[in-house]
């Protein structure tokens, strides 16, 4: 059974591929094996195979054939719409473009990355490894939302899942979501919050069980101009300040990354610390100990100090 | 449902839609490679040809079938120009070429690379089949180059030299290490190694890895046979104030036993005390170390110290 719908599928499939005018539907039932019984059996047979090849990406193109009669549709397929064409692609991009889907051998979409993998060889052109240095990309999504997530945001359906707040209550969300971005080793989701009615920003491995799609498409607008990692740089990774640290030598290299040295004595280096999220950053200065001393601002020394303090009180 | 969300039956349809530009490029292939190149077992693969041998254009003499053979195991097709190019990419797959490639492209020192521009281009390339390019990027940091060589040691069982950042004491060091495999834990990835600076297996952290170097004097790969010569793991009982979501994915704890646990207290596991005596310190008191006594006087001194800095 499975197997005779298949072979109607790829008949059906490239009679419409082969033909240079549009098949009409008396044409496609008298010529293509597969479809017989009754007129109204064939009707929903061809209604059914239709919706199969749009739901493997297929785009059936629909026409009237006779300008005269606007009720008889006739039907092709592109070849332009149905073949894979990157224009011409060298051994070395092919092979980039390999690297690129094995990167996700065990993350969430690798099921995908493999048959994107097959349609590339299949262009029948030898990729040129040689050519590259010892790349080995490694896309790291582990998470089970990834995938309804991405449809979610590319047809625009409201989604609703649980989060793990700061308190490790699971609370339930319900989120119009714009889009999904990594960056310092986490993917964020971002999209307006329905019951806040603002915009919010989701870190992946937060979300809790899985993400339930509860809308049908279309059910939000969007920003045209939205771009996610220009937003997630704005609202959480900007720096908003900077702090002015004492950085024992040869310690603190973590902070050293992003800092600027300013100046050195015997011991000490001082350096400037731009910086987006305060208490991630008293975090890291309590982590270092004596190593990192906070000059300025004041604020921040202040609260660094009686952090400190109670730390000394509570273990005494 | 089939393996992409898809009924069986059109699931094999893809499938075979697929396998006639790839047997087209590959002539000859025989049917066990197939089965290994498709994910499926031979015997499906010879469903599959079967069911095609059957398939052409309207008509369906000898003249307009495809043309297959495999009786003998390796396979020729011809008569199939119809569908002899591989079918358009779908979301998915272009959007996983996307994150790869933007992956690759986050571990190039410079955008300015032929590499990287010759990155560069593909992605755009590819962006204009994706209705949801700047929804959806990647931009994660991550040192593919370093994983490469990483790789590489793995397989050829050469070890090598990095330098490495140690987060634990907060260090630059280098040392040779043979590395074993690579692991996850929370979306992080780390190499488990012999290393030869401390003569004993360790894990590393692959994006503190700074460099890697090859090394000249090769010695004997090192085999995990004991690894059941552990370092002594310490257990800390910690009482939790508040942020107990850090608390959990900062000394991955389960958050189960912590949403359970109604007085807030928490054993803490760690192989380097000094760890976690910094973890802790780095709640600002949210968090306070109740036992061993020993552990909670060297962080009463370290916060001591700490403050002298400010007299």
């Amino acid at each position: 059974m499975a197997s005779r719908k298949s072979e109607r599928l790829i008949n059906l499939t490239i009679a419409l591929l082969a033909t240079r005018r549009y098949l009409t539907k008396s044409e496609i039932f008298r010529s293509i094996e597969g479809y017989e019984g009754e007129p109204s059996s064939m009707e929903r047979m061809f209604e059914r195979d239709k919706d199969d090849l749009r739901n493997l990406g297929i785009i059936i193109d629909v026409r009237g054939v006779d300008p005269l009669f606007e009720d008889e549709p006739g039907y092709r397929i592109h070849p332009d719409t149905y073949s894979l064409n990157l224009g011409e692609l060298s051994g070395t991009e092919i092979a980039l473009l390999s690297l690129a889907a094995e990167a996700w051998r065990g993350a969430a979409l690798d099921q995908s990355a493999h048959t994107a993998l097959i349609k590339l060889r299949s262009l029948g052109i030898a990729s040129d490894f040689d050519a590259l240095p010892n790349l080995s990309p490694k896309v790291r999504v582990s998470s089970q939302s990834f995938l309804p997530l991405t449809r979610a945001i590319a047809e625009r359906i409201t989604v609703t899942f649980k989060y793990r707040s700061a308190r490790l209550k699971d609370e339930v969300r319900l989120l119009n979501p714009y889009g999904l971005g990594g960056r310092k080793g986490n993917w964020y989701l971002v999209g307006e919050d329905c019951d806040r009615r603002a915009l919010r920003t989701f870190r992946l491995d937060r979300i809790v069980g899985q993400v339930e799609l509860i809308s049908k498409p279309g059910a939000f607008h969007n920003d045209p101009d939205f771009h996610v990692l220009s937003f997630l740089d704005t609202h959480l990774f900007e720096p908003r300040d900077i702090a002015q640290l004492r950085i024992r030598r040869g310690r603190g290299h973590s902070l050293r990354v992003e800092a600027n040295l300013l100046s050195s004595d015997d011991d000490f280096d001082l350096c400037d610390l731009p910086y987006s999220n305060e208490s991630r950053l008293i975090d890291s200065i309590l982590w270092h100990g004596d190593d990192v001393i906070v000059l300025s601002p004041p604020e921040l020394r202040e609260k660094v100090i009686s952090h400190l303090k109670r730390l000394v009180e509570i273990h005494g | 449902m089939g393996k992409n969300g898809l009924n069986p039956a059109l699931d094999r349809t893809a499938r075979m839609l697929d396998l006639v530009p790839y047997l087209a490029t590959h002539q000859g292939i025989s049917v066990d490679d197939l089965a290994i190149v498709f994910s499926i077992s031979p015997s499906e693969v010879l469903d599959d040809l079967t069911t095609l041998w059957m398939c052409g254009l309207p008509g369906y003499t000898a003249l307009e079938l495809m043309d297959l053979s495999f009786e003998t195991g390796y396979v020729t097709i011809s008569n199939a120009e119809t569908l002899s190019r591989p079918r358009m990419l779908d979301r998915n797959e272009v959007l996983t070429l996307i994150l790869g490639l933007e992956t690759m492209l986050e571990g190039q020192v410079s955008q300015k690379t032929p590499l990287s521009l010759q990155i560069g281009s593909l992605i755009e390339k590819l962006s204009q089949f994706l209705d949801v390019a700047r929804l959806i990027q990647a931009g994660t940091p991550s040192s593919s180059t370093v994983r490469g060589v990483l790789e590489k040691s793995i397989s050829s069982r050469i070890p090598i030299e990095i330098d490495y950042h140690s987060l634990t004491r907060d260090e630059l060091s280098t040392r040779i290490i043979h590395p074993l495999e690579f692991t996850f834990l929370n979306e992080n990835e780390y190499v488990y190694a012999f290393c030869e600076l401390s003569n004993g297996y360790r894990t590393f952290k692959v994006d503190r890895i700074i460099g890697t170097k090859s090394v000249e004097k090769v010695a004997a790969y090192r085999n995990p046979e004991n690894l059941s010569a552990e370092l002594p793991l310490s257990r800390l009982v910690v009482s939790i104030k508040s942020r107990e979501r850090d608390v959990a994915e900062r000394f991955n704890l389960s958050t189960e036993s912590l949403q359970m646990h109604p007085s807030k207290e928490a054993t803490v596991e760690s192989f380097t005390p000094d760890w976690a005596i910094r973890e802790i310190m780095s709640f600002g008191g949210e968090v306070s170390l109740k036992m061993p006594q020993t552990l909670r006087d060297s962080l009463r001194q370290r916060s001591q110290r700490a403050l002298g800095g400010y007299n």
